[in-house]
């Protein structure tokens, strides 16, 4: 039934209903969020599976099988990143919660004087770097959250986004370049 | 667009724009861009920058990073480090976990299968300290890049990185043996072989060294000796990485740096390392490689006397003897030839100024120092030598001196087998390599500003230089003196001087799939897919036929010539399809094996491909044929878009080079708009995809050439490909009927390809149109569906043989009739969709330009300005499109019905496409356009990066 469910919300969705995109959104929440969980908790021994892996999977048991028209299945691919990008920021802050605040691991980051894995931080800093992209340039910083926390590789970004390889190769580079320079010096803001 | 997003939108076009180039270049272009606005430029240089120590930062998904497998907390002094434990059985990637060696300096070293090669490597796993920690991982896999372009038999070999579920594991070769340090607890080593082993770590540092890297770290338990004497010297540059060494070490991974004070203190870590330490960096100081030759010192000392230069209880007192006391030069056998005491004395000097500079120095020492204590002038052995030898002969001892210093010094003919991974830059066009005849220089194609380009990698260097001259090369071949390059362009077949960069045209046509060089300076070229093998004199004059074209054989690509210069390799298509031995002055050949590409390796094997894995199999250079049983070297070879080329090449040398990472095929038919943005991809062709697409009417279906050259239609909205055409002849050019129903194609049968024409749905037989002297291809059907246009090439198999457009009236009496006659090549007619003129590529002027004329006869008016083919109009007739000299695809308005004189507007670039197959070809198709002149359906190449592996000192099976 939830198969069905979620089929005929994106195939609603398709045919530019918004609404149905909002009923989407928990439906997979849920979904990859038992999914993740399992995998970062470490029950997931399997080590092999790679986070595009974990989205394909989510995305088989909502819909049931590979049957709906691709776009849709980009728009679910486009939803998912959305979705694990949420999870990561969530376990991300449960980890850090106890530690120092990031603020001294922008620095770290940099010097890499850190001896402490910063990689929460690097996860909230990036998360939040990205929401100042997304003000520049919007379509930049949907490219980062399908590859960075969607997991998916360069041609399925290109595929998901309509656009060609090449221009997500230099998009990445340059949105990557910036992220980078954003994170790691103060000449990052934009004044 | 806000200003902050619009100024954004420069500064990253800018960006781009810059990385595009290559570094030396970006400072010009950046001036030229920017002008007076510094704070652009500013802006700009910060995020190269940035782009520049990013390392892999973000590349791994997120996730990755918070995953990692179970780890074990270790304690070495106060140093805490947390390690991955790996099980066996555990996959890594294609590793598989077998069974832990130990502790390596870095962490826990595991033996490992590689399952795609069925080789044991050796797994060094990260600490967590590195793996979790984003700038430290990021160095790391910058700096393993480096080491694994390291390539000295005396080196164990870095294969790459691996990593999964946040393990980061370094695989390298595996070296079975005791380290020399386990040598030495056994007491002294014998002065020979002690010299053997020296000479042997000096090779290895010198190597190194002229690489800019310094080994850090090097010490007796660094350095291993396998049961064939063969020496091998682990964990070059590995050092900084080491316990807490590594969070503290901030400089450029190859600078020097100071030892940190921390250090100091008294680890366990320390203490193994101090007493190899030469005073500067016990004194905190920056070191340079003058640390690896005090080291080597060490190690000799060591070795000589089973007993360490510099000694202590504590760290400390080791520190305090390595800065203060000279090692007891009494303990040294009193057997060493003098030489050897003096290079220790200069390794062992406390002020690196008085030091030996370079590891050379110490090598040419020790070794002249052997020769004159065998020939007699020195040491107590000596004296017994020569009071054997006394009765000998000058001659004889010279002999003897030669022989002996040669046994000692002699490179090992047992080299072993290395497989050094090459990265290059993206490319289009991964199957084209080519290794030098001395085995020492890689070229391949790949993406220079925008542009297929020749690029060449001496393999003992790590730097690549871009050949000017070489735009949108294919297929490299090496000239047997090693000076020059063969390579197709687009239209022309060109050769270049290395020494100069001269590049001169061979023969006015490409030569599609590869070429051969002669020692008397011919070259065999490949015209087309269905061209015999040709031969171009030397300096570029004649050209003749060296094979045959048949049914059985019906295209020859890949010439390979066999050592005795008279016999060759190629791939033939056809029914006989596969690897042909052919010999020069012959015109048949014979199939000798099921490969689609092969070579010689002076191995005395063929070197093949086959269903994308690469195989050798003994080969009777007497008999001619393949002996025994074919052996995998590697799997998943990148495979060009056509039977017969494959990316692999072998020097008459002995290296073999081959990418992989095939990740299916290259070329994909794509939907773009007009501004070339994709909008959907179709499908992957494969590798015997289509020279020439052709659109339905409706825009439904695609008909091709795909398999063994049939038709097959391609259902645009269900993706189903269904088979059109049955014949096993090779069928080509399909071209739709105005109402969709019928289709109308080239036939090779026997010696010509003929007309014929089958019902769409593929329900009736297919029926010959025409039979006619040369070849008959399929262009356009007019849109009233009277006549089918065809190009009539006059010599089949030949390039750019002269050829004509007819018309084949459908009506009663079916006699063709002439449409552009011309002595050169007249191609690719299409009939506008009123009926009344007709588009098609003339190269009257020596390129083709695009024309269009009253049909059937007229004045042609011309409409390209800067070269032209493959004309194509939008359904009502008012804009033509076609592809320009620089591969642009161009639209033009044009309006021909409403006036009495043709009005035509100018062309305007809409996008470069990376065509799959050279556009200017006069029998390829690369797009077609759709019905409202909004979307083009183009053939492509997508660019990989996969890297090129060069296969040394290749030791077969069979």
């Amino acid at each position: 039934m939830a198969n069905e469910a979620v089929s005929e919300l994106l195939r609603s969705w398709g045919r530019g209903n918004v609404r149905a995109r909002d009923d989407l959104l928990p439906l997979v929440y849920r979904e990859l969020k038992r999914r993740a969980g399992a995998y970062l908790r470490h029950e997931r021994r399997d080590h092999t599976l790679q986070p595009t892996a974990l989205v394909h999977e989510a995305y088989l048991r909502l819909i049931g099988q590979d049957r709906v028209a691709w776009q849709n299945r980009a728009q679910f691919f486009g939803i998912a990143a959305q979705m694990m990008r949420r999870i990561l920021i969530d376990h991300a802050r449960e980890h850090q919660a106890a530690k120092r605040p990031c603020g001294a691991v922008r620095v770290a980051l940099d010097d890499r004087v850190g001896a402490h894995p910063p990689m929460d931080c690097e996860v909230l800093l990036l998360d939040r770097a990205l929401d100042e992209l997304t003000q520049l340039d919007a379509r930049q910083a949907q490219i980062v959250e399908l590859r960075y926390f969607g997991g998916m590789s360069e041609p399925e970004v290109a595929t998901v986004l309509s656009l060609s390889r090449a221009t997500v190769t230099r998009e990445w580079q340059s949105a990557r370049a910036w992220l980078y320079r954003r994170m790691t010096t103060r000449q990052g803001r934009h004044e | 667009m806000s200003d902050e997003a619009a100024r954004w939108d420069r500064v990253k076009r800018v960006f781009q724009a810059a990385l595009d180039r290559p570094p030396e270049e970006r400072s010009r272009y950046l001036h030229e861009t920017c002008g007076d606005d510094q704070a652009m430029r500013n802006d700009v240089e910060s995020l190269l920058v940035a782009h520049g120590n990013a390392g892999d930062f973000a590349e791994q998904p997120a996730i990755d990073g918070f995953v990692s497998g179970p780890v074990r907390v270790t304690t070495r002094g106060d140093a805490v480090a947390v390690e991955p434990v790996l099980q066996p059985g555990l996959r890594l990637g294609p590793y598989e976990v077998v069974a832990p060696i130990g502790r390596g300096g870095m962490g826990e070293v595991y033996r490992a299968r590689d399952t795609r090669l069925g080789r044991t490597v050796a797994l060094k796993v990260l600490p967590a300290h590195v793996a979790n920690d984003a700038g430290l991982r990021h160095r790391f896999e910058r700096e393993a890049k480096i080491l694994a372009s390291l390539n000295h038999r005396n080196i164990a070999i870095i294969y790459g990185l691996e990593r999964a579920d946040g393990i980061i594991a370094l695989v390298m070769e595996l070296v079975d043996g005791p380290t020399v340090a386990e040598r030495i607890s056994q007491g002294p080593i014998p002065v020979d072989e002690a010299l053997s082993i020296a000479k042997q770590i000096a090779e290895a540092l010198e190597t190194a060294h002229e690489q800019g890297i310094i080994h850090r770290d090097l010490k007796p338990a660094n350095v291993k000796v396998r049961t064939d004497s063969t020496v091998k010297v682990l964990d070059f540059g590995l050092a900084k990485f080491v316990g807490a060494d590594a969070s503290h070490d901030a400089a450029n991974s190859l600078a020097a740096r100071a030892l940190p004070a921390s250090l100091v203190t008294g680890t366990g870590i320390v203490l193994g390392t101090a007493a190899y330490m030469p005073p500067e960096q016990a004194r905190g100081r920056n070191i340079d490689k003058r640390a690896d030759i005090w080291a080597f010192g060490c190690i000799l000392f060591e070795m000589l006397t089973g007993e360490r230069a510099f000694r202590g209880e504590t760290t400390s007192d080791v520190l305090a003897a390595v800065i203060h006391e000279e090692p007891d030069w009494g303990l040294l056998p009193s057997v060493i030839p003098p030489g050897v005491r003096a290079v220790l004395g200069r390794c062992l000097q406390k002020d690196p100024v008085e030091r030996l500079r370079d590891i050379a120095d110490a090598r040419f020492r020790l070794q002249e120092s052997v020769a004159e204590d065998v020939s007699g002038l020195g040491s107590a052995r000596r004296f017994r030598s020569a009071q054997r030898l006394a009765w000998v002969s000058g001659l004889l001892l010279a002999t003897m001196v030669a022989l002996a210093t040669w046994t000692i010094w002699r490179p090992r003919a047992q080299a072993p087998e290395v497989r050094l991974e090459v990265t290059t830059p993206s490319t289009t066009n991964p199957q084209s390599l080519a290794i030098s005849p001395d085995g020492r220089t890689l070229v391949f194609v790949a993406t220079s500003e925008g542009k297929p380009r020749l690029w060449l990698r001496r393999l003992d260097e790590p730097t690549l230089r871009v050949l000017a001259g070489t735009d949108n090369a294919s297929l490299p071949f090496w000239s047997p003196d090693g000076r020059s390059l063969g390579f197709s362009v687009e239209s022309d077949l060109k050769r270049i001087d290395l020494e100069s960069g001269a590049v001169q045209t061979v023969a006015p046509y490409s030569s599609m799939f590869g070429g051969a060089w002669l020692k008397d300076g011919t070259i065999l070229a490949t015209p087309n897919a269905a061209a015999p093998l040709v031969q171009v004199a030397p300096g570029g004059g004649r050209v003749s036929p060296v094979t045959q074209v048949t049914a059985r054989g019906s295209g020859y690509r890949s010439p390979q010539m066999l050592p005795d210069g008279r016999h060759f390799l190629c791939y033939v298509a056809g029914a006989d399809a596969g690897i042909h031995l052919g010999q020069l002055g012959e015109p048949t050949t014979r199939k000798i094996l099921d490969a689609t590409a092969a070579a010689y390796s002076p191995t005395g094997h063929l070197v093949f491909v086959r269903e994308g894995n690469l195989f050798s199999q003994p080969f009777d250079v007497t008999r001619l044929e393949v002996a025994g049983a074919p052996t995998l070297i590697a799997q998943n070879i990148v495979l060009g878009p056509m039977n017969g080329v494959a990316a692999l090449a072998v020097s008459a040398a002995g290296p073999i080079v081959y990418r992989t990472g095939g990740a299916g095929p290259q070329r994909q038919l794509i939907w773009v708009d007009r501004s070339g943005k994709q909008l959907d991809i179709l499908s992957r062709v494969d590798e015997m995809g289509g020279i020439a697409t052709s659109l339905s009417p409706d825009d439904a279906y695609v008909a091709w050439t795909r398999g063994p050259a049939n038709i097959w239609l391609f259902d645009l909205a269900r993706g189903v490909s269904t088979r059109f055409t049955f014949e096993t002849s090779v069928d080509l050019a399909p071209v739709w009927a105005p109402e969709g129903r019928r289709i109308v194609y080239s036939a090779y049968n026997d010696s010509d390809f003929d007309l014929f024409m089958k019902s769409a749905t593929g329900s009736s037989a297919s029926e010959r149109l025409l039979r006619a002297p040369g070849a008959q291809q399929a262009d356009d059907w007019s849109p009233d569906g009277q006549f089918v246009l065809y190009t009539n090439v006059s010599k089949v198999g030949e390039n750019m043989s002269p050829s004509e457009i007819w018309a084949l009236p459908l009506d009663g009496s079916r006699t063709p009739f002439p449409v552009v006659r011309t002595a050169g090549v007249a191609a690719n007619a299409e009939v506008s969709p009123t009926g009344k003129w007709v588009a098609f590529q003339l190269n009257e002027s020596n390129r083709f330009e695009v024309y269009v004329q009253p049909f059937p006869h007229g004045d042609k008016v011309r409409i390209s300005t800067d070269g032209g083919v493959q004309p194509r109009w939008r359904a009502d007739g008012k804009e033509l499109f076609y592809i320009d000299a620089d591969n642009r695809l161009m639209a033009v308005p044009v309006d021909l019905e409403s006036v009495r004189t043709p009005r035509v507007g100018s062309p305007v670039p809409l996008f470069t496409p990376f065509w799959s197959l050279a556009p200017h070809h006069p029998t390829i198709k690369n797009y077609s356009v759709s019905r409202d002149g909004q979307r083009f359906l183009v053939d492509v190449y997508r660019e990989t990066t996969s890297p090129v592996t060069v296969l040394l000192n290749w030791q077969p099976e069979g």
